[in-house]
């Protein structure tokens, strides 16, 4: 097989990470280099204590040898998140509005970077699982309104997307097919009445 | 004015420097690109100009790598080469690499979707053929309309099915009376396996207006907003690129 079974119509969770690790995030290096081209992008010319952006896997590895502090974005703190939290509690039918890739992001930082990051990072991985699970019960609650057209699932990330992909393809395509299927013998019986 | 008041002043420089559009990344464009081919049930256009550029600019970055090997290997005695240098190498072998995946990513999705729909592609792609021959000049078609396959896939998809129907003509197709050996029959039914344009998707739009879908499932679509429909639905969205898959 090119293209193993679980990897079609699905991302691995590995990929998710991979992608996220070509955004940019902001350094403070504790070196100078010269700027260096590459496919696609480039990385500036570093000068110590000066803050650049660079793409997050030139961070990790400049970070891997203690070369660069990385400055966390700054969404993720204790404060913002715990209002992200009060938020999903206020609205239970709508996903507040946290980054793209914010769970893959977190977990990358708190675990390569965690003394960049302020607040403790227990505190801020307690406060992350919250919002996680609070998400995995509406995204639940909302799987009931599921159809065969179409649903709505903005402010969703990637990594969560994946999660019930399987599941939403799997039930929406079937649910299509029944939809046809109760079309195409309306249509029948529309037809029988006219002779 | 106090020292203050300049970081204040360049901060504001900084701040609308960045809002200005950086310049296409063409890796980001290879991701997107990918990720579109994995969720879309057909086979997207083949991005010729995209893998071009990045097949170009692939192979540059791996001639310059050897060079700055060998000329690492040279000055290694003298004491010139420092970390530093070192350092470099590695971050531009690291995406080196990460390209390199995304290439692959990108073609072995494609490879797998002409795996299962050989017939149907080998009969897309001569009518394509069949369309170009038509008009007599020859030369300047060809580069009028990029084909929907990239050269080395229409040979790989050709020896495909070459291979496939040898075998089942050699194991058992040439048992069975002729009338029943056919690989292609259209009638009643079509034998052909085709992609189904009406599997549901994710997707996202990037249109800064919102897409209205009319028809049996309506649908307003914002900027940036999330969504699962049908493929057939925002098929030509997801061609122009006013919607990516996800």
């Amino acid at each position: 097989m090119v293209l193993p079974n679980n990897m079609q119509k699905n991302l691995l969770p590995e990929e998710i990470n991979f992608l996220s690790e070509s955004q940019l995030i902001t350094i403070i290096p504790r070196f100078s280099m010269k700027k260096i081209e590459l496919i696609g992008s480039k990385i500036p010319t570093l000068r110590a204590m000066r803050r650049e952006q660079v793409p997050l896997w030139v961070a990790l590895i400049l970070k891997s040898q203690d070369k660069c502090n990385i400055v966390p974005p700054e969404w993720l703190n204790l404060i913002y998140l715990k209002d992200m939290y009060e938020q999903e509690k206020l609205n239970p039918l709508q996903f507040s509005s946290l980054p793209y890739n914010w769970l893959e992001l977190s977990k990358i930082l708190l675990a390569k970077a965690s003394d960049d990051v302020a607040d403790l990072s227990h505190q801020l991985r307690s406060v992350i699982q919250d919002l996680r699970e609070i998400r995995l019960i509406k995204i639940k609650n909302g799987l009931r309104e599921l159809n065969e057209a179409n649903m709505e699932l903005t402010n969703l990330s990637l990594m969560e997307i994946n999660e019930i992909r399987p599941f939403i393809l799997q039930v929406m395509g079937k649910l299509g097919k029944l939809y046809e299927a109760s079309k195409t013998i309306e249509d029948e019986e529309d037809d029988y009445d006219y002779e | 004015m106090s020292r203050h008041d300049i970081n204040d002043i360049l901060e504001d420089f900084e701040s609308t420097a960045k809002t200005t559009p950086v310049s296409v990344n063409i890796c980001n464009e290879l991701t997107t690109a990918m990720i579109n081919e994995r969720m879309a049930p057909e086979l997207l256009p083949y991005n010729h100009q995209l893998m071009a550029k990045v097949l170009l600019k692939l192979s540059a970055q791996q001639q310059y790598l050897l060079d700055a090997h060998e000329y690492g290997d040279a000055n290694v005695e003298s004491g010139v080469i420092s970390s530093d240098f070192k350092l470099q190498l590695m971050i531009i072998e690291t995406d080196i690499e990460r390209v390199n995946y995304l290439v692959r990513l990108y073609l072995r999705t494609r490879i797998s979707k002409l795996d299962n729909f050989s017939l149907f592609y080998i009969r897309k792609s001569n009518i394509e053929l069949d369309v170009d021959v038509e008009p007599e000049t020859k030369s300047t078609n060809k580069n009028a309309k990029p084909s929907h396959l990239s050269d080395e896939e229409l040979e790989y998809i050709h020896n495909h099915f070459r291979i496939m129907s040898d075998l089942f003509n050699n194991s058992f197709l040439k048992k069975l009376p002729r009338l029943l050996a056919l690989l292609d029959e259209t009638s009643p039914e079509s034998m052909i396996t085709e992609p189904d344009l009406n599997e549901p998707v994710f997707f996202r739009s990037l249109s800064r207006e919102t897409i209205r879908i009319d028809g049996e499932d309506e649908l307003d679509i914002i900027h940036d907003g999330v969504y699962v429909a049908r493929y057939r639905l925002v098929q030509s969205y997801v061609h122009k690129g006013d919607i990516v898959l996800i």
